[in-house]
């Protein structure tokens, strides 16, 4: 469908789709489970009743006509006429599929559209069951008065104070206030002066509604500034005298009822609170921000250096206090930058219910899906990149978790399945936990697939433990080939979760036990821009580890690495902790063997396992701004990403899971 | 600018000249340290920073299988711009820019004796004694090799 409007209101009318789509779907869903709550059954009134209006106004007639039907039947609800059904509830979540795909069809500026009639037959019939309901002709598309009650005409007089600044937002809140009492049939201004600013202090409004004069003299009154109110009843039902207010639009008569081309939908023309930015602004801040820690991190050294060699200049003494000052101010700075770009977790988990809801009644399972700690705030990237892993765990936990009624009857749990998604924050990162009280993940059948690929022996099979065991999971092209059931993805294997986990610098951690079920645990960091750090030197380079995973850096003599089960290992408190050496991890160069007596390891943490990296030393704990690779280079397993240091030199930034991954494919490649 | 005339950035490789056209050359630096990425194709140098900015940086003589000489004072490295990546290239040494009429450029027959692969050439260039080699340098940045893979683009929007 062609609308005939600029660009940017088409942007802001899809925005408002989306986030009214959401509002009503949640809300519905919500509703299902508390069918007695008004609040719910006003607020998914409210979303219809606004689609309403704005579709109206952008002239786009089908979503218009969908939204107005939804209306209806939740006008109905709303005054007791019928009752919640599953029915109702269904009907109206096909009305927002429908809705959905008619707002894919207008980003994708689709000529042709997808046909609403049978929707709105099935919608007028349900409308029918219950009372007799006028039909409305499905072909005229013009707006039509809806045949309430009594509907009444007013002639509205408003006079805004002579104090007033802003006139045209009193106009607008006029307006406003108004199109959701009734139908605003001409003012003086009219809707094209108001956007020309050609405004003044006295408006003129003849009104259809059905609420009484008290009320709109009320809600009238709440708009600031508001001087005065005259309202005139005209009269019931009958057709409007042309007045001589206006020069406006002319009121066209079909078939004895009055229908007006346009109507203003001023939502959104009140100040707000909030802005809407775009992306891309966001990522520039961004960047110039990390471009500014670089900066600040330069001058502090060159400060110091200066110190040093100048150390009782008083110019010096300042340059370093402003430094000081500077340093102070763009932490602040970077931490509200950062901020902007958090987002609510709950934005992409509130998808879920809905998908839950199908999927449950796809596969004739009963699962209740509880949800914690929407409130969580991630990076934008971060929670962007999450949509796939989570839906893919989700489904996984629906298809292979959670048992169908009866076995859960037999097995004498509750026939309702729970599966518990929560994110809740811990120090500098993000836990996001997926649990299932369902059969658990098969340890035998993975063993089973394992020895049949040919992967490993029978016998080198046992000797594993259940946790290595379950890392098999995690095997490209593992999990892919048996259970690609319609629900679950196909080809789109837990490995690629894993994958995709770890390349936000995060890591994942499978929990499970037969009949009792499954819990994923996800470790994210806050962000992944701006990362504090610690650097070391090994050989010629200078890496860099994300400082969260790190737990402790030490000092260790080099006879007290000992080898067990052919692994480097020391005794870290009683704890055997493994030793990788990055130099043989990254093929560097040895530069002579070392005489020192002593070595540095570095141990880190990821999911529940720790292991020590050795390095030559320890450079400092620093704030490092992360710039990927090159896409001329292709990807180094155990780097995420490069970064430039105060000193100007660049530092390799380790990802340590992918490091792990490293030594583990070594692992494997060595005993197979 | 005349139709036609196009301006060669001439430069040495293994004893042999190269050029590449000057619309694709960002800028021409001297040799500064270059970072080593470990387990790159050997002729992947590693990356430098350049005001800021991180630049992967090939040894051009070791991609096109060249003799390659120690680094001196003569070594440069240029900085090009290929379909929306910046990448810097070794060279043994810059030597001019040079104005040719786009018809002194001709397709290489197989007679033309290079060291360099034909599918790698854009061009010859016959001036006086010398022959310049047109590079298509697209192709030497990006092209997949047996054994070791150069990939464009997807990575960056995989990354963010």
């Amino acid at each position: 469908m062609r609308l005939d409007v600029e660009p940017e209101e088409i942007k802001i009318f899809l925005e408002e789709l989306e986030e009214q789509i959401q509002i009503f779907e949640e809300g519905l869903l919500k509703l299902e489970k508390e069918p007695e709550s008004f609040d719910l059954l006003s607020e998914i009134f409210r979303c219809a009743h606004t689609l309403k209006g704005s579709s109206y106004s952008v002239g786009h007639n089908t979503i218009a006509q969908l939204t107005h039907r939804m209306e209806d039947l939740l006008a109905k609800l709303r005054n007791k006429e019928v009752k919640l059904t599953a029915d109702i509830t269904n009907i109206l979540l096909e009305g927002l599929d429908v809705l959905k795909i008619l707002k894919s069809d207008l980003e994708n500026e689709k000529e042709e559209e997808v046909d609403i009639k049978p929707f709105i037959q099935k919608i007028n019939q349900i409308c029918r069951e219950k009372k007799e309901e006028i039909p409305i002709s499905e072909d005229k598309i013009e707006k039509i008065i809806e045949e309430k009650e009594n509907p009444k005409t007013y002639k509205i007089f408003v006079k805004i104070s002579p104090q007033c600044e802003g006139i045209e937002i009193r106009v607008s809140q006029i307006f406003s206030y108004l199109s959701e009492m009734g139908k605003i049939y001409k003012s003086k201004p009219t809707w094209e002066e108001l956007e020309n600013g050609e405004v003044s202090k006295e408006v003129n409004i003849i009104f259809v509604s059905e609420k009484k004069k008290e009320e709109i003299e009320e809600i009238l009154n709440i708009v600031p500034e508001v001087e005065k109110v005259d309202i005139e009843l005209l009269s019931e039902k009958e057709t409007v005298k042309e007045e001589k207010l206006v020069e406006g639009k002319s009121i066209e008569k079909k078939e004895g009822k009055i229908s007006v081309k346009k109507v203003p939908s001023l939502k959104g023309s009140v100040v707000g609170r909030s802005i809407r930015i775009d992306v891309e602004r966001l990522d520039a801040l961004m960047d110039l921000l990390g471009e500014l820690v670089i900066d600040r991190t330069r001058l502090i050294q060159l400060g110091t250096d200066l110190e040093s060699k100048y150390e009782d200049d008083s110019t010096v003494i300042f340059l370093n206090q402003a430094f000081e000052h500077l340093d102070g101010v763009s932490t602040e700075l970077h931490e509200q930058v950062m901020k902007t770009r958090l987002l609510s977790i709950g934005v992409i988990f509130n998808k879920f219910p809905r998908m839950i809801r199908d999927l449950s009644i796809k596969s004739g399972k009963k699962i209740n899906l509880k949800i914690y700690g929407e409130e969580t705030k991630l990076d934008k990237q971060i929670i962007d990149q999450m949509v796939d892993p989570l839906t893919h765990i989700l489904r996984n936990a629906v298809d292979h978790g959670i048992e169908e009624p009866q076995e859960r009857k037999k097995k004498g749990k509750p026939e309702e399945g729970n599966i518990i998604l929560s994110a809740l924050h811990h120090e500098d990162h993000i836990l996001i936990t997926i649990e299932d009280d369902g059969k658990g993940i098969d340890l035998d059948k993975i063993k089973e697939k394992v020895v049949k690929s040919g992967l490993i022996t029978k016998d080198s099979i046992d000797k594993l433990t259940d946790k290595e065991i379950l890392d098999f999971v995690f095997i490209p092209g593992f999990s892919t080939k048996e259970v690609a059931g319609e629900v679950s993805g196909r080809g789109v294997g837990m490995d690629i979760v894993k994958a995709n986990i770890e390349k936000l610098s995060g890591s994942m951690m499978v929990e499970t036990e037969k009949d009792k079920g499954t819990k994923i645990n996800i470790r994210l960091p806050l962000t992944l821009a701006i990362m504090k750090s610690l650097l070391v030197e090994v050989g010629e380079n200078i890496f860099a580890f994300p400082l969260f995973s790190v737990m402790e850096a030490l000092m260790t003599k080099k006879e007290d690495v000992k080898t067990v089960r052919r692994k480097e290992t020391i005794n870290l408190r009683e704890e055997v902790l493994p030793i990788l050496n990055l130099k043989q991890i990254f093929e560097l160069e040895e530069i002579k063997e070392d005489e020192e007596e002593y070595l540095w390891v570095v141990v880190v943490s990821w999911t529940d396992k720790k292991a020590g990296f050795m390095v030559d030393s320890l450079i400092g704990e620093q704030e490092i701004v992360i710039k990927p690779l090159s896409p001329l280079i292709e990807k180094v397993q155990g780097i995420s990403g490069v970064a430039i240091l105060g000193s100007g030199d660049i530092a390799l930034v380790l990802d340590t899971s992918g490091l792990i991954n490293v030594v583990i494919e070594e692992k494997i490649r060595k005993i197979a | 600018m005349d139709e036609g005339i196009r301006q060669i950035v001439v430069f040495e490789l293994g004893r042999e000249i190269y050029g590449i056209d000057i619309y694709k050359v960002c800028e021409i630096i001297t040799l500064q340290k270059i970072t080593k990425i470990p387990r790159t194709p050997s002729f992947v140098e590693g990356v430098i920073n350049l005001r800021g900015k991180i630049i992967p940086v090939i040894d051009l003589r070791k991609r096109l299988n060249l003799f390659c000489k120690d680094f001196d004072e003569e070594t440069r490295i240029i900085i090009v711009e290929v379909a929306r990546n910046i990448a810097g290239m070794v060279v043994d040494g810059v030597s001019e820019v040079l104005s040719v009429s786009q018809d002194e450029i001709k397709l290489p027959s197989p007679l033309v004796v290079s060291s360099v692969e034909t599918e790698y050439l854009e061009g010859v260039i016959n001036l006086e004694e010398q022959l310049i080699i047109m590079l298509n340098i697209e192709k030497v940045l990006t092209e997949k090799e047996k054994g070791s893979l150069v990939e464009i683009g997807n990575e960056v929007k995989k990354w963010r």
